[in-house]
This record gives C-alpha cells, sequence and structure tokens, in this order.
C-alpha cells in the first residue's frame, strides 16, 4: 500500500520543530499576558499554577514527540495547547473556582494526547477491533441510560455523567470518538461495495443489502436512543452529521446527504412535538427577543455580549459575560467575544480552521489507506461539526444544541476528548510521512 | 484518489461554514451592537452607567464643589451634592431616573463623551475602560446662591441673579425644591408633590407679568414720544378689567399723577390713556420683541427644559399663543395671556441697565479633563439680543433710578428697581425686578414670589440681596 507524504519531507524536520517551538511560544506570549491581566483584577487569587501547568505540559509534550513522533504535523500540538490554554484563561475568569480542576484535566488530557499519538499499534488495534469498540460504545451508552446521573445533582437535569469518588466522567465523550473509530474501520472495508451498490443502485437493489444499512440503521438507532433516554439533543445530532458525512466520504453519493438531511428534518419535526426540549429550543431560536427574561434569556444575553464585544472587546475580565447563565462551559464563545472581541473570534476560528485544514490534508495523505482517510476524516468532523454547532447555536444561526465547544469549554470528558482526537491525528500525519 | 472529490467538497463546506459564522459575528459584532447595547433589557447598560466617573461641577471660585462623583469599595460610582442652596440650579443624577437639569445639559460632558479627544475615543471604544467625565466649573457664586436660597426660605418662588455685560447666572433658586442625594428614595413622594419640586421656576417657569408690563409701556412711551409728564386726572381709581380690579401698588400721596408718577407708584389708569394713545399692532410687535414669555435658551443648552404642568402657578401658557377671548387691554397690563419667564425679566434688566441689549444667559464658564489643574474657558458667543434702543434704555434706567422711593438708596450702589403684583385667577404672585451697579459689575436681579402679597418681604429680600451683591463685588 502507498501512500501520499504530507508536505513536509523528512529531512524538514528541523524546520518543522522550529515552527512549532514559535507556535508554542506565541502561545505562552499570548496565556502569559492574559493571566498577568487577569492577575491585575484579581490579585488575591494566584493564576500562575494554571499557566505553569500549561506551560510544562507544552514543553514537555514537544520534547516528548520530537522524541516519538518526529515526522509529525507541526501545527496540531501548538493548535490544541493554544486553544485549550485560551480555554484556562477563560475559566478562570468565569469560573475561578473550577480552574484548578480544568488545569488537572488539561494534565490528563496531554497525558492521554501523548498516549494516543505515541502508541506505535493504535491504529492497527483500532481497526483490528473495531466489534469490541462498537460493544464498548453500547456498554457506555447503556451504563448512561442506567447509571448516569447530575453532577449538579438537580432533579429534572440531564443524567449524562458517570461518577466514581466525585469524579465525573461524560462517556458521550468517549462515545464520539470510539464511534467515529469504528465507523472509519467499518467504511474503509465497505466503501468499495457501498461505490459499486450506489452506482447501479436503482438497477439492482444492492443498496437495500444489510451490509450498507446495517450500520445507518444502528446510528440512527444510537442517535434515537441518545435523544429519547437522555435527551441529548446535541450530542444525537453531533452523532448524525458525523456519520452521514463520513458515509458520504466513502461512499461518493450525494444522494446519501440529501436523504440523511431530509430524515434529519424529519426527526427533528417529530421530536419538536414529542420534546419540549427541543420545542424551546426551536422556539427561542426563532424568536429569542420575546422572552428575552424568560426562556431565551441565555441566547439573548450571548448575543448581547457579542455585542458588546466590538471588534477589540471589553479586555480579559472587564466584560460582563457572567450575565449569561453556565457561561463556562456552553457559551465560552460569548464571553471570548466580548472580552477580546471581533478580533479574538476571528483570530479563534482561524485557529480552529487551520486545524481542519491540517486535518483534511492528512486524510489526503492517506487515500491509500482508506481506514486512515476516513479516520482522519471523522476526527476533523468531530472537531469541525461540533464547533460549528455550538457557535451556529450562540450566534442565532442554528438551534441551540448544548454542545461544548472543543478545546475551551469547561469540561473534563470534553477536553480528554479532543485531546485524544489531536493525538489520534498526530499519529496519523507521522504515519503519513 | 479515492476520497479527493469528496474531501475537497466536504472542506469546502467547511469553509463556507465558518465563513458564515465569521459573518455572523460580525454582524452581531459590529451593525447589531447598537441595537443590542441599547435594549433596555441589557444588564450591561447599568453596569457601564455604574463605572462612569461624571465629572464634578464647581463653582465660579474654582474651588467650591457643588457635585462630584466617588467610587465606593464595589466600584459603584456615588454622585454627592454637598451644596443644599445649589440643588435647584444643579438639577439631579441618578442611575434610575437619569438626569434632569444642568446636569441634563452638560450631560456629555460630564459624562467624557464631549469633547472626543482621539485618547478618549481610543479609552472609551477601543479598551473599552471606564468613562472619566469632565469637570465643569458654573457661573454660580457660592456666597450669592446661599444668600438667595437663605432669603426665599419659607417662600416658594424663584430668583436669579445675572451678570448683565457677560450673561453668567451667579444665583439661581427655584423653591421648593429636591435633595439630589436622596432622590431615588424621595422619588415617588417627590412626584406627587402639588408644590412640583422637579419644575425649575428660573429657567421654565412661566408667571403672569402683572406690573412688570409697565416698564414696556414706559419703554413705548419714550419710543412714541408720548409725553411721561402728562397729568392723569384721578390717577389713584381702580382699573377694571375683564376678571380682576388693578390698584396702585403703592398709594400715592395725590389723586392726579403724571404718566412717570404712575408707574412709580404703580398705577395703571395713566398707562390705560398711554395704551389708548398707541397702536395696538405696535404694541403687540414691541412685546414680541420683548419675549418675556420665553424661557431664553441658556448658553451650550441643547434646548429648554420640558416644561412640567404645574397645578396652580407659575401658570405656564404656550410660547406666544393668544388666548382669543381675553381683552387686549388685560394682555397688555400684563394680565390675560401676558406671562413672563423670569430668566427673560433678567435679560430685559440687563438690557435696561446697559445699552439695551441683552446677554445670552451661560451657567456654564470653564472646563478641564477629570484630574487635571487647568481650566479651559468655554467659548461663549458674545452676540447680544437687542431688545431697547440705547436711548431708551438710558431713559427707563434712569426712571428706575430716580423714581422708585420704596427702598433707600445704598451707599455705592447704584441700583434700579420696580416691585409689582400680578393676578392669576385667585392667584398672585409678586415681582421684584431690578438693577445694580456696583465696582464696575452690573447684575440684574429678579425675584419672584408664588401666592402671596408679600410687597415689603420682597423688598426686604431685595435689600439684603443687594447689599450682598454690593458687598461680593467688593471682594472681588
Amino acid at each position: 500500500m502507498t501512500t501520499k507524504t504530507l508536505s513536509f519531507a523528512p529531512d524538514d524536520t528541523a524546520q518543522r520543530y522550529g515552527a512549532e517551538r514559535v507556535l508554542l511560544a506565541l502561545g505562552f506570549a499570548f496565556l502569559l499576558l492574559n493571566f498577568w491581566a487577569l492577575g491585575l483584577l484579581r490579585p488575591a487569587v494566584n493564576h500562575w499554577q494554571h499557566l505553569l501547568a500549561w506551560g510544562a505540559c507544552a514543553a514537555l509534550g514537544h520534547v516528548a514527540l520530537n522524541r516519538f513522533l518526529p515526522q509529525r504535523d507541526p501545527y496540531f500540538y501548538p493548535l490544541t495547547m493554544f486553544l485549550s490554554g485560551w480555554g484556562l484563561v477563560l475559566i478562570d475568569r468565569l469560573a475561578p473556582i473550577f480552574a484548578d480542576r480544568q488545569t488537572v484535566w488539561l494534565v490528563l488530557s496531554w497525558g492521554a494526547m501523548l498516549f494516543a499519538s505515541c502508541t506505535p499499534y493504535l491504529l492497527r488495534w483500532l481497526r483490528l477491533y473495531r466489534y469490541l469498540l462498537l460493544l464498548l460504545g453500547i456498554a457506555l451508552l447503556l451504563s448512561t441510560i442506567l447509571l448516569g446521573r447530575n453532577p449538579s445533582g438537580l432533579s429534572g437535569s440531564p443524567q449524562l455523567w458517570l461518577g466514581i469518588g466525585g469524579i465525573f466522567f461524560q462517556p458521550s465523550e468517549a462515545l464520539k470518538v470510539i464511534l467515529v473509530a469504528f465507523l472509519a474501520s467499518y467504511l474503509a472495508e465497505q466503501y468499495p461495495n457501498m461505490r459499486l451498490a450506489t452506482s447501479a443502485m436503482f438497477g439492482n437493489y444492492a443498496w437495500l443489502s444489510p451490509r450498507l444499512l446495517g450500520p445507518i440503521l444502528l446510528m440512527w438507532g444510537l442517535c434515537v436512543v441518545v435523544l429519547v433516554w437522555q435527551r441529548d439533543l446535541g450530542t444525537a445530532s453531533l452523532f448524525f452529521i458525523v456519520f452521514m458525512l463520513l458515509i458520504y466520504v466513502a461512499s461518493g453519493q450525494t444522494w446519501l446527504l440529501v436523504g440523511g438531511g431530509s430524515l434529519a428534518l424529519l426527526a427533528g419535526w417529530v421530536a419538536y412535538h414529542l420534546f419540549s426540549v427541543v420545542r424551546l429550543r426551536v422556539d427561542i431560536w426563532i424568536n429569542p427577543w420575546l422572552e428575552s427574561d424568560g426562556r431565551a434569556y441565555q441566547i439573548v444575553q450571548s448575543l448581547m455580549a457579542v455585542g458588546a464585544g466590538g471588534i477589540f472587546g471589553q479586555g480579559v475580565g472587564q466584560g460582563s459575560p457572567t450575565y449569561i447563565p453556565v457561561v463556562h462551559s456552553d457559551f465560552v464563545f460569548s464571553a471570548l467575544s466580548e472580552e477580546w472581541g471581533l478580533l479574538g473570534v476571528m483570530a479563534f476560528m482561524i485557529c480552529l480552521i487551520v486545524y481542519l485544514w491540517r486535518g483534511l490534508r492528512v486524510a489526503m495523505a492517506h487515500q491509500e489507506r482508506s481506514f486512515h482517510a476516513l479516520l482522519s476524516t471523522g476526527m476533523v468532523l468531530l472537531i469541525g461539526v461540533q464547533s460549528l454547532m455550538i457557535l451556529g447555536g450562540v450566534l442565532k444561526i442554528l438551534p441551540l444544541t448544548g454542545v461544548t465547544l472543543p478545546f475551551l469549554s469547561y469540561g473534563g470528558s470534553s477536553l480528554l476528548m479532543c485531546f485524544v482526537v489531536t493525538g489520534i491525528l498526530l499519529r496519523l500525519s507521522s504515519e503519513a510521512n | 484518489m479515492q476520497f479527493t472529490r469528496e474531501l475537497r467538497r466536504l472542506w469546502a463546506g467547511l469553509l463556507i461554514a465558518f465563513a458564515v459564522m465569521m459573518i455572523a459575528s460580525t454582524y452581531w459584532a459590529i451593525v447589531g451592537a447598537d441595537t443590542l447595547l441599547q435594549r433596555e433589557d441589557n444588564p450591561r447598560q447599568v453596569e457601564v452607567e455604574r463605572r462612569i466617573l461624571r465629572g464634578a461641577m464647581i463653582a465660579n471660585d474654582g474651588t467650591t464643589t457643588l457635585a462630584d462623583t466617588t467610587l465606593d469599595d464595589n466600584g459603584i460610582a456615588q454622585r454627592r451634592y454637598p451644596v443644599p442652596s445649589a440643588y435647584s440650579a444643579l438639577g439631579y443624577f441618578s442611575f434610575r431616573y437619569g438626569e434632569g437639569g444642568a446636569e441634563q445639559a452638560y450631560n456629555a460632558l460630564l459624562r467624557g463623551e464631549a469633547p472626543l479627544s482621539i485618547e478618549n475615543y481610543w479609552a472609551q471604544n477601543v479598551l473599552h475602560l471606564p468613562k472619566e467625565g469632565n469637570d465643569i466649573q458654573l457661573t454660580l457664586d457660592v456666597m450669592l446662591q446661599n444668600a438667595l436660597y437663605e432669603q426665599l426660605q419659607g417662600h416658594r418662588g424663584a430668583s436669579v441673579v445675572m451678570d448683565a455685560q457677560t450673561g453668567a447666572i451667579l444665583g439661581l433658586v427655584s423653591l421648593p425644591t429636591y435633595d439630589p442625594n436622596t432622590l431615588d428614595a424621595d422619588w415617588e413622594t417627590l412626584t406627587k408633590d402639588t408644590g412640583q419640586p422637579f419644575f425649575n421656576r428660573v429657567t421654565q417657569g412661566q408667571y403672569q407679568a402683572g406690573g412688570i408690563a409697565y416698564t414696556p409701556l414706559m419703554a413705548l412711551a419714550n419710543l412714541s414720544g408720548y409725553n411721561v409728564q402728562t397729568l392723569t386726572i384721578n390717577a389713584n381709581t381702580p382699573v377694571v378689567l375683564s376678571d380682576v380690579i388693578l390698584t396702585c401698588v403703592v398709594a400715592p400721596p395725590k389723586p392726579d399723577l403724571t404718566l412717570l408718577e404712575a408707574y412709580q407708584y404703580g398705577c395703571p389708569k395713566p398707562f390705560v390713556n398711554l395704551i389708548a394713545s398707541l397702536q395696538p399692532n405696535a404694541i403687540s410687535a414691541f412685546y414680541s420683541t420683548l419675549r418675556l414669555n420665553t424661557a431664553p435658551l441658556i448658553e451650550g443648552w441643547a434646548q429648554t427644559l420640558p416644561p412640567l404642568t404645574p397645578t396652580a402657578t407659575p401658570e405656564l401658557i404656550t410660547d406666544g399663543t393668544p388666548i382669543p377671548n381675553v381683552s387686549f387691554l388685560d394682555d397688555v397690563l400684563g394680565q390675560g395671556a401676558f406671562t413672563a419667564n423670569p430668566l427673560a425679566v433678567a435679560q430685559l434688566m440687563s438690557a435696561i441697565a446697559l445699552d439695551g441689549s441683552a446677554p445670552t444667559p451661560i451657567l456654564h464658564q470653564a472646563t478641564r479633563p477629570k484630574g487635571k489643574t487647568d481650566w479651559q474657558p468655554v467659548l461663549v458667543s458674545s452676540a447680544r439680543t437687542a431688545l431697547l434702543t440705547s436711548e431708551t434704555a438710558q431713559q427707563l434706567r434712569d426712571w428706575m433710578v430716580r423714581t422708585q422711593p420704596i427702598v433707600p438708596e445704598d451707599e455705592g450702589i447704584l441700583s434700579g428697581r420696580q416691585t409689582v403684583v400680578a393676578y392669576s385667577g385667585e392667584d398672585v404672585q409678586t415681582w421684584f425686578v431690578g438693577f445694580v451697579v456696583t465696582n464696575g459689575r452690573v447684575l440684574s436681579v429678579v425675584i419672584v414670589l408664588e401666592n402671596e402679597v408679600a410687597y415689603d418681604d420682597l423688598n426686604s429680600i431685595a435689600q439684603q440681596v443687594i447689599e450682598i451683591l454690593g458687598r461680593d463685588s467688593s471682594d472681588n
């Protein structure tokens, strides 16, 4: 099997290390400036341990990756560290009592990323043991349905976490990576059949084969389970969209997208009439202004925060993003907009776009290794679609879905998932070279 | 290359989606920002307001603070008004109820929004630092202000002292008033108070003119060549108007009076004879020129403050609108539709005291950015409004100085005065109008008391004020 290499040739290693170092140094300078500004505003609180932890991880990670993964893409790691560091600043500013915990999760996630990127046989395991992965995913889902809790302890709130000894983990975050790995493995094997079947689908009915429809129905079922039992509209939507896009990439058939989209709209219409949480989110998306002091308070305050930021932002710690309930989780982007302004928003989005671009380049480089290409694409889609879903919700382009913003939002499980994705992409980029 | 086409399309789709997000962000951050920020339910509005370090208002001595703002332990700005006598001249500032009076008129300056230098623009709109307002120096003389306030205690009415040469308002008191330090707590009570404490009687009030009308009539006599020595038989006879009977303000020692003597004692009958000899149109035109029923615009004020409708007096009558069913004589003699604003009357007194032209009233004389020590004088228009010819002004000045025997002459102080009564339905006002020339300064004085025929009281008050003005000028 042949591979197409990325633009960096092996003898460009020094240049690549240099680029990564410069980017990490720029990220450190940005964080230093922002933690310093926070320190001026709240001198009684110690902010430096977060920066020190970040700096130590960034430096050690760079050294470790140089040693174990010298052929990696030089952008994933600094972008991941930069965005997660920015997230630390935001958590420290918005919910200081959670900042220490988020720092601990950062260190754990960083470790998981190194493990994922430096484990030589990881990709092989993911490919070979896909049904085991699927079973693990279903087990996680079932355990959440049966044993799920909410860290807030509030009755009526979503029971999406598993807790042990006061530490809570959201299995749906792990499920995202597991299912994408499963799908990539499954589609890598089935995609030639899918392309053949779909090219003549109206003639031989091969597209009705359980082999092709099986995973689609399985995913559909998983999404329904997630939506019905857990009222988790965001995760259900994310699963479905990522799945449909992966199927499209594998099969090359546009009608699948159209059909999937229609199916999603139908499901949305049914969900609107069946579930109050869906109805609420659609109603306040269409016209939040009618209930700006009531049910739409969060989204209206979020838009006001974006408006207050203007072009240059209010400055870190200078805005009033805490008027938005749970701002450190779902609405962290609004806080970023208010305090760093449109410039910060653009910087953040450009970072994300570069991250996704590098991920798709890895996929392109692996076109002869379909599993690698599809896995890379799936990881890119996880980050990209989740980002677009929450950005669209915050900016009133889409209904709110309650997913976190990758790298930035508070939440250990989410951060861990993002770092594992980066670890897998680092590994894939290294193998592409 | 099995996935190339699909991956390229996927990349294009992601780029388009992010472009849409960028456009949406730009829309809310720039295009829709003002709409969002100005929404009443935006708590950031209050947040921003509470962090503004509003500028101080300082008296004309450059040191006495009339109003200032300090930040409390929570960084919340607190407005403070330490001089009770200046309350009615300053207005109010409240987070809940906004601004009124001078606080409203100079709001942009006090909030630091004007003049907006490049540094201010950068600090406010780019760095989003809390706004720091400008300190402003007012023309108010604290000693005079205190004196006016003390003298009017127990009365309801208005009092204003203006420098006839510059238009600077040295004293301005409107009673009843309110304590702006406790405005939020008192608001409900104040808005229901029949005394209308929010109604600034100097800048917004329209009082029945009454005997003030004799002064423009004397000016008309002079302009028309009417002989003021013309004798009227039984000049002390009351004049019956539509709903009031006018008598002499001070009982004259003899029944037959010249027009000049009638002006001295405030007897209406000789003025009826004068009016009969003048063209009605000319009288109306002359009264319109004086614009006594229009509150003059204080220099720098964007607009006259909206008048609040009082319950009985001072009576508000729409600017210049005649009341058809009131007789012409009623109007010309200061009854009926002829009302006067105290500040406008002060302008007329300034014109009489000088060369016939009136200055534009000024309350704000200098500005300095927060934290700076040097005051920057405010550039004011030097244009004056011609109300009388200089000859007529001089003649009126002489008549007012020489023919008013009620208050004895003060040493070193030249003053012209007129004390009159005005009837408005069942209500009555007593006016003191005049001017003082002392130590090279020419000052006009107007005091009006509501609902009282307080002739002697008012003369006593005026006497005290004039003596203070004499002392004050000597000190200066």
